[in-house]
């Protein structure tokens, strides 16, 4: 193994697990303040890279894809918090689940009817297809802005969450939901404020892969499931805990499918090793699951006074 | 109550019936097509009772279950698969005992090391840990280029179970059929029995279980188990009836079909997942025809039953007799 | 014999102490009652006793036995139930069928999948006979959801009888009952004495007074006064943490 390819690799994973906490930011926190799941989270990923490649094939701008991208999925997703999601709240999970599972196939079939059954590829801006040198190690740059970005989405985050006002309700609600209203809190707006900021983050993430690989119906609807895996190993409405499950798992992930197969071949036959460590390196993200919550049922970072 | 479960029983009488009827007579008047359908639609019934037991008696909402269709299918096709393309001489064989008996075992297995960690949570994480594990299944198999990962696997002949020849659609359908209600009166008998109070009686409140001297987790773990070797063994059929498995088996809708199924019919009542399984062929069935954009009224189904339809069909009918 | 004694049990949450260095000794065949204002971790320490809380420090023995760290399933098995200070019952079985799956609880375990519980004439006898002993046989039919506060307190404690124990902890069984319901609650746990040992935390001071052989005073964790009632009631400190100087 040589220590390029390692960089490469760990730029891979944090790449990916970036992607993972901005699909993630908003599960946890609608899951932690409105006891809300939403599966329908993954068609906000896939409508940003639609509304975001469409704006950006016709205008020609990939940084006004970007907007569009988020403005869009803001638009869809009050309307779908107004519509549907709110009077889902004080539903249980199952109903949540099944609900916003319907979400899910009317979003997919919307999109086949609008753009078609074929995906939207966009090309990245001139400025972004080139490479940068760190130390000896060439990496695209257009990889860099995507973890630029979620770093920097997670430090709004974390400000946001720690020092505002709106934060500190955030934070009450995800510690105890029946606090809010003994607050005096317009609940209601702050449950569509932050649903709507967890969706226009899903979008982010859903425009920032499209130039990596293309908008495409359903594209949300398996790595939502692995957002699910990251909330629940951060802890259910901790966004520190989204954020560290989100980088962790990027990182196995993308290390378990780079490197499984070498180190199986140390303790096994080549040919066992090429058949087993693809599927193993698949399952390692629910293994870590697993072990994590027998360990910690809640999490790494549970929210205190649940 | 009396004439609500009076109704009930008629309404599962009637279904029984044309289920056991009307495939037949269709196949033998020449409409032949039928028989696929209610081939199917009896497979997922099967499957949806098994999850009955978990979601409606032990209240356990698994969001994985199509995991074991997904692991009793694929014990069916790699020992066809190794039989007919050579290799593993241990594990290739067209015998229907033997790949039937690795379904159960398999499924067995699986659900007893999940269900050992789900179990251990609650509520969301209990939903989303069996979708996790499902999930699992899935990449695990769409990783495994040996058995055509995600361009899925043909099984080339279906199991041997001599005299029955599954090919054959009647036999394969009153093999179906059959189990169908060897599920339901087995499903039926353990909801009533001791073992099965204990998971009702813990469904409603465990804290009173653990007071009244039972600790429900092995319990549960027993009843996670049965349904899971059930619906490994509907996913063993599944295999014989469509001949090609694949990845997609096991995908977590597939799992959220399931469940849509049970509401569907109605989670309380051991009828609702074949009254829902029906519904759903013949929402299918219909919708596809409709259009090729048959998703979205479907979705749109899905989402007024959820808002709108509590207990399910079974529940509405009960709720008629009851006011 | 003490049926029932700690011995230096200890719990806190965080900062605050719910148990401190408690020494509690219950009589084999008596009524034990014990009071204290509210806060003062009455529910904890019930909760301690029957194994749902894990204790931080100190032992608790039933009869010879110490079952400090036995789970709270095995405690009832041994003779050891309790009813909760908010009521808690199956909310979707008849109140038959509630007793009947006490009485099954405790008769050993439930890996029978076949025979229905509705043909299982020892549990249901034992069921009938709980439901008539707590005067709730004309509503065995209906389900607990349906039946009246106070009935469902009767059903609790006809649950915990059919579950045969040797040591009963009743957690504010009148809490939100009215006159005539205390009363009938009274006269049902009078007609218990002597049957079975009993740890009563109560608010209603009639109740107390009419019941206790034994009362305890628990503030703030700590066992303040413990002996005959009369000479509780007369004990200043009591008065002064408790009962207030101008009142009983």
């Amino acid at each position: 193994m040589d220590i390029v390819l390692l960089i490469t690799q760990a730029v891979n994973g944090l790449q990916l697990g970036v992607l993972l906490f901005l699909l993630s930011a908003g599960l946890t926190l609608t899951f932690g303040i409105m006891d809300l799941i939403n599966l329908a989270h993954a068609s906000f990923y896939m409508l940003g890279a639609f509304f975001g490649a469409t704006v950006a094939i016709y205008t020609g701008s990939f940084t006004l894809g970007f907007f569009a991208a988020i403005i869009g999925v803001l638009i869809v997703a009050w309307v779908i918090e107004k519509g549907i999601i709110s009077q889902l709240y004080t539903r249980d999970h199952l109903d949540q689940l099944l609900a916003t599972f319907g979400l899910i196939l009317i979003a997919d079939t919307l999109v086949h009817m609008i753009w078609g059954p074929a995906g939207l590829a966009i090309a990245l801006p001139p400025l972004l297809q080139g490479q940068v040198a760190l130390g000896g190690v060439t990496l695209p740059s257009y990889r860099i802005l995507i973890i630029g970005v979620g770093l920097l989405v997670a430090l709004g985050l974390y400000w946001l969450v720690n020092h505002t006002r709106t934060g500190m309700l955030i934070r009450a609600g995800a510690s105890n939901r029946r606090m809010l209203g003994n607050l005096g809190v317009d609940v209601g707006s702050l449950f569509a404020a932050v649903f709507c900021m967890g969706a226009a983050l899903a979008g982010v993430a859903g425009i920032l892969i499209t130039p990596i690989t293309e908008a495409s119906i359903g594209m949300g609807n398996d790595i939502i499931i692995t957002a699910f895996v990251v909330v629940i190993i951060g802890g259910i409405g901790s966004i520190k805990g989204a954020f560290v499950a989100a980088i962790i798992i990027g990182m196995i992930d993308t290390f378990g499918r780079a490197f499984l197969d070498q180190i199986f071949m140390m303790i096994m036959p080549a040919e066992t090793a090429e058949t087993a460590a693809p599927a193993v390196s698949a399952m390692l993200i629910y293994l870590l699951m697993a072990i994590i919550l027998s360990l910690r049922p809640a999490g790494l970072f549970p929210p205190k006074l649940r | 109550m009396e004439a609500s479960s009076k109704t009930s029983i008629f309404v599962g009488a009637i279904f029984l019936v044309v289920l056991a009827v009307v495939p037949v007579a269709l196949f033998y008047a020449g409409e032949i097509f039928w028989i696929d359908i209610f081939t199917r639609l009896v497979i997922l019934a099967i499957a949806g009772t098994s999850l009955y037991l978990l979601l409606g008696v032990a209240g356990l909402p698994s969001f994985g279950h199509a995991a074991y269709l997904g692991l009793g299918a694929y014990a069916v096709g790699i020992p066809v698969h190794y039989a007919t393309m050579g290799g593993a001489e241990w594990l290739a064989s067209y015998n229907g005992w033997w790949q039937f008996s690795l379904a159960i075992l398999v499924s067995a297995l699986f659900a007893l090391v999940t269900g050992a960690i789900s179990l251990r949570t609650r509520g969301v994480h209990f939903i989303m840990i069996t979708m996790a594990f499902s999930q699992m299944i899935y990449y695990a198999l769409i990783s495994l280029e040996e058995y055509g990962a995600d361009d899925g696997l043909s099984v080339y002949s279906p199991s041997e179970f001599p005299p029955l020849l599954l090919d054959n659609p009647i036999h394969l359908y009153g093999i179906c059929f059959g189990s169908l209600l060897l599920v339901l009166y087995v499903v039926h008998r353990l909801q009533h029995s001791r073992f099965g109070r204990v998971l009702q009686a813990a469904k409603q409140n465990e804290t009173r279980v653990l007071a009244s001297g039972v600790n429900p987790f092995k319990y549960r773990l027993l009843a996670y188990v049965m349904a899971g070797v059930i619906a490994g063994y509907a996913g063993a059929l599944m295999a014989n009836f469509s001949l090609f498995i694949s990845p997609d088996m096991v995908e977590w809708s597939r799992s959220g079909e399931l469940m849509f199924m049970i509401i569907l019919g109605g989670s309380q009542h051991i009828l609702g997942p074949l009254v829902g399984s029906s519904l759903f062929i013949l929402l299918e069935f219909v919708l596809s025809r409709w259009s090729i954009y048959w998703h979205l009224p479907f979705g749109i189904i899905l989402l007024l039953v959820v808002l709108f339809g509590r207990g399910g069909i079974i529940g509405m009918l009960r709720r008629d007799k009851q006011s | 014999m003490s049926a029932l004694s700690t011995m230096g049990l200890t719990k806190s949450f965080g900062g605050i102490i719910a148990t401190n260095n408690l020494d509690l000794s219950v009589k084999q065949g008596s009524l034990h009652a014990l009071i204290g204002p509210n806060g003062a971790g009455k529910t904890t320490l019930i909760s301690q006793l029957c194994g749902l809380l894990e204790s931080d420090s100190g032992t608790v023995f039933l009869y010879d036995q110490d079952i400090t760290s036995m789970p709270p399933a095995k405690r009832v098995q041994r003779g050891l139930s309790r009813t909760f200070q908010i009521t808690s019952v199956f909310p979707e079985f008849s109140a038959q069928d509630n007793v009947a799956f006490a009485a099954q609880a405790v008769a050993g375990h439930s890996y029978r999948f076949w025979r229905p519980v509705s043909k299982n004439k020892t549990f249901q006898q034992q069921a009938g006979e709980a439901l008539a002993r707590v005067g709730l046989s004309s509503r065995a039919a209906t389900s607990a959801a349906s039946l009246s506060h106070g009935e469902r307190r009767q059903l609790e404690i006809a649950m915990v009888l059919a579950a045969k124990p040797k040591l009963l902890l009743l957690d504010e069984p009148m809490a939100g009952m009215g006159g005539e319901e205390s009363a009938l609650m009274v006269e049902l746990l009078q007609s218990l004495k002597g049957e079975v040992t009993m740890l009563l935390v109560e608010h209603d001071m009639d109740a107390v007074f009419a019941l206790a052989d034994e009362l305890s005073v628990l503030v703030y964790g700590r066992l303040i006064a413990t002996g005959l009632p009369a000479e509780v009631r007369g004990n200043p400190e009591v008065q002064r943490a408790y009962l207030g100087a101008a009142s009983v």
